[in-house]
């Protein structure tokens, strides 16, 4: 009786266990998503990338009339890789920054740099690192005019926001704390939050260089004084893996000298073809 | 504990051991269980729900960007970030996947997937949404609760098997101490009757011996009774017939008849102070002993009553208390016969024997009257027979009539 019932305490114990870690399977999608098809060129990526790619791939266009090359709105550089890999795009367009290696197989488009940019009715043009901390926290919550400060923060794995945060260690746990309390509006797109930094009196937010003077944004740049300067934002390319021929073409134009110094112009630093670029 | 409530305490324990075991088991193992279910179905069901409510905010993008939407993370967030603001929901993980099955998410894939939805534009299928629960804090929250049972589990088994084993041996010590004070209250009482005992044999040796003292008192008033009656009164009427019998002789005829009557009343009165003196104390008791007196009021006795007597009396003469205890219960015999028996016959037979003396008096008449044995006589014999350490029997037969043994000590 005694190793009865050890025997039924011991199944309860291991079903209670066991009860914790079930799986529940989810069913497989029945419908596939239909390929792409047909000569047009998808091409998809990072917000900071998309907007060079979109002048450089209409100037391609213009040059050397053909396919449609068509430069969907951005999607981040993690979505654009997984992207790229399933074939929902030819082109992915991936942004890096810091330390951060090379996707593998791509190619060096243009670099650009994290910028610090204040909204309308905003006076201050230079700012420390300390009282921009201080700001994030909500500790500064006017500018020295009495305008009411607003922060508008990108998501936490934006690369500007996140280049432009690792400048001194104060800055980049400010930053991360403002996040993950969402104690200031967080805005998840670049174009939005360009509009809406420059919408917004007393707004300040982080965006990337070369997409500010891309679209003439009324918006202003703040020089963060002291601290080491921001890490650059480099602009990588993945190229068509079925090699088509208008994909082949845009590419050689987007990363030959055509290209780069079209991009050169446009305000983004294009730094010499080395090995491992290509 | 003691002896008695040692075996019962064990057969107890032995009883209530698998008890507390299914007890504990119950609190410790099966209801955090059932908790765990309970709570594992309600989350999955809040997960099932949420998966379907992101389905349906997801399919305004899948319908914008239909190719793509599963990879615009920044629109995704942007669309769920409100949703996941509830606490509750901020304990899931969010997974989206194309019509491929290819995921978003993060290469964990341990959790556990407690809802999804299809995201779906004009009936067609564009890709699904997962929700995942936090099984880290779902597991602590069992784990907790699966603990805190366990902990409760083991107290209530704990309880269940100690509590009441201490409650018997609490019990036990207390019985034993009233078992103890009761020895003791026991002994005092024991003590106190043994003195009230030795006080009470006191009292009846002092009583004895008052007895026997009144015993012999009243026979030395009864000595001096029937000297004095004998010496004094008796001699006064034998003087006063002298007189009267000298009156006689000088008397005319008329006061002569007159004289020899007052001559016979006297003569009367002599032999009524006789009898009395006798009855009181025999002479012969004092003069002759026992055996003499025994044999002279036994024949009187018959002679008065009509009866056949017989006499076995052996020529022994105890000392002078055994004579006249032996003597009176003889006495008192012979009248009881008289009174009760209506025999026709008598025997007296007196020996020694035993170490002792024995008396015999028996009689063929019927009894006493409603066979009772006593009678305030008998009585007194009886505590004049135990007065002197003795003993008095009485035998009674309707048909063989009563018989009474007595027995005294030599000395």
């Amino acid at each position: 009786m005694r190793g009865l019932m050890w025997l039924v305490c011991a199944a309860l114990m291991a079903q209670g266990v066991a009860g914790c870690g079930q799986q529940t399977a989810a069913p497989a999608i029945e419908a596939a998503r239909p390929r792409i098809a047909g000569p047009t060129v998808r091409v998809a990526g990072d917000a900071v990338a998309t907007p060079l790619m979109s002048r450089l791939a209409a100037a391609f266009s213009a040059r050397h009339p053909g396919a449609p090359i068509v430069v969907d709105a951005p999607i981040s550089s993690s979505g654009a890789l997984r992207a790229w890999r399933s074939g929902a795009i030819d082109i992915a367009l991936m942004v890096t920054s810091g330390d951060a290696p090379a996707p593998e197989g791509a190619v060096l488009l243009a670099e650009t740099e994290p910028i610090l940019v204040a909204g309308p009715g905003v006076r201050t043009r230079r700012i420390t690192a300390d009282v921009l901390a201080a700001v994030l926290r909500g500790e500064n919550p006017s500018w020295p005019d009495g305008l009411a400060r607003r922060v508008l923060l990108a998501p936490a794995d934006d690369p500007a926001q996140r280049a432009f945060a690792n400048t001194s260690p104060g800055l980049r746990a400010a930053f991360q704390d403002a996040n993950r309390d969402r104690r200031w509006r967080v805005v998840h797109q670049a174009a939005a939050l360009r509009q809406a930094i420059a919408e917004t009196p007393g707004a300040i937010g982080v965006l990337d260089k070369g997409g500010l003077s891309l679209h003439g944004t009324p918006v202003w740049p703040v020089a963060l004084t002291a601290g080491r300067p921001p890490d650059r934002l480099r602009l990588w390319i993945l190229p068509d893996r079925e090699q088509r021929a208008r994909s082949v073409g845009l590419m050689a134009f987007v990363t030959g000298p055509e290209g780069r110094t079209f991009a050169k112009n446009l305000g983004y630093s294009v730094p010499r073809v080395a090995e491992g670029d290509r | 504990m003691s002896d008695r409530v040692e075996p019962l305490a064990r057969s107890f324990s032995r009883r209530m051991a698998p008890l507390a075991l299914v007890a504990g088991v119950l609190v410790g193992a099966v209801l955090p269980w059932v908790y765990g279910r309970f709570e594992l179905a309600e989350r999955r069901g809040e997960a099932a729900a949420f998966a379907q409510q992101l389905a349906r905010e997801f399919e305004s993008l899948a319908r914008e960007r239909p190719q793509l939407w599963p990879y615009d993370e920044g629109r995704l967030q942007a669309i769920s970030e409100p949703l996941l603001r509830d606490p509750v929901r901020a304990r899931v993980r969010l997974d989206v996947a194309d019509a491929d099955g290819i995921f978003l998410a993060g290469p964990e894939r341990t959790d556990e997937v407690a809802g999804w939805a299809i995201v779906a534009v004009h009936g067609r299928p564009q890709g699904r949404v997962q929700v995942r629960l936090d099984a880290a804090a779902l597991r602590q929250t069992i784990w907790m609760s699966q603990l805190l049972g366990g902990g409760l589990g083991l107290v209530l088994a704990l309880a269940l098997f100690l509590l009441p084993l201490a409650t018997v041996r609490r019990g036990d010590r207390r019985n034993q101490a009233l078992w103890g004070e009761l020895a003791d209250a026991n002994t005092q009482l024991e003590v106190r009757v043994a003195d009230r005992t030795a006080e009470l044999r006191a009292r009846e040796v002092e009583l004895k011996q008052l007895g026997a003292r009144l015993v012999a008192v009243q026979e030395e008033e009864r000595k001096r009774l029937s000297r004095d009656l004998h010496d004094e009164l008796g001699q006064t009427l034998t003087a006063l017939r002298l007189q009267l019998t000298l009156a006689q002789a000088q008397s005319p005829a008329a006061i002569g008849a007159r004289l020899t009557a007052a001559i016979e009343v006297v003569d009367q009165g002599v032999e009524q102070v006789r009898s009395i003196a006798h009855t009181l104390r025999p002479p012969a008791l004092d003069a002759l002993g026992l055996p003499a007196a025994l044999s002279s009021h036994a024949r009187r006795w018959a002679e008065a009553a009509g009866l056949v007597l017989e006499l076995e009396i052996e020529q022994y003469e105890p000392a002078q208390q055994a004579a006249e205890v032996l003597f009176r219960i003889a006495q008192e015999a012979l009248t009881n016969i008289t009174r009760h028996a209506e025999a026709t016959g008598a025997r007296i037979v007196f020996e020694r024997v035993d170490d002792g003396l024995g008396l015999l008096v028996d009689d063929n008449g019927r009894g006493f009257k409603g066979g009772r044995v006593g009678g305030l006589g008998l009585v007194g014999a009886r505590e004049r027979a135990e007065q002197v350490g003795g003993y008095l029997d009485v035998e009674i037969s309707p048909s063989e009539g009563t018989r009474i043994r007595v027995w005294l000590p030599e000395a």
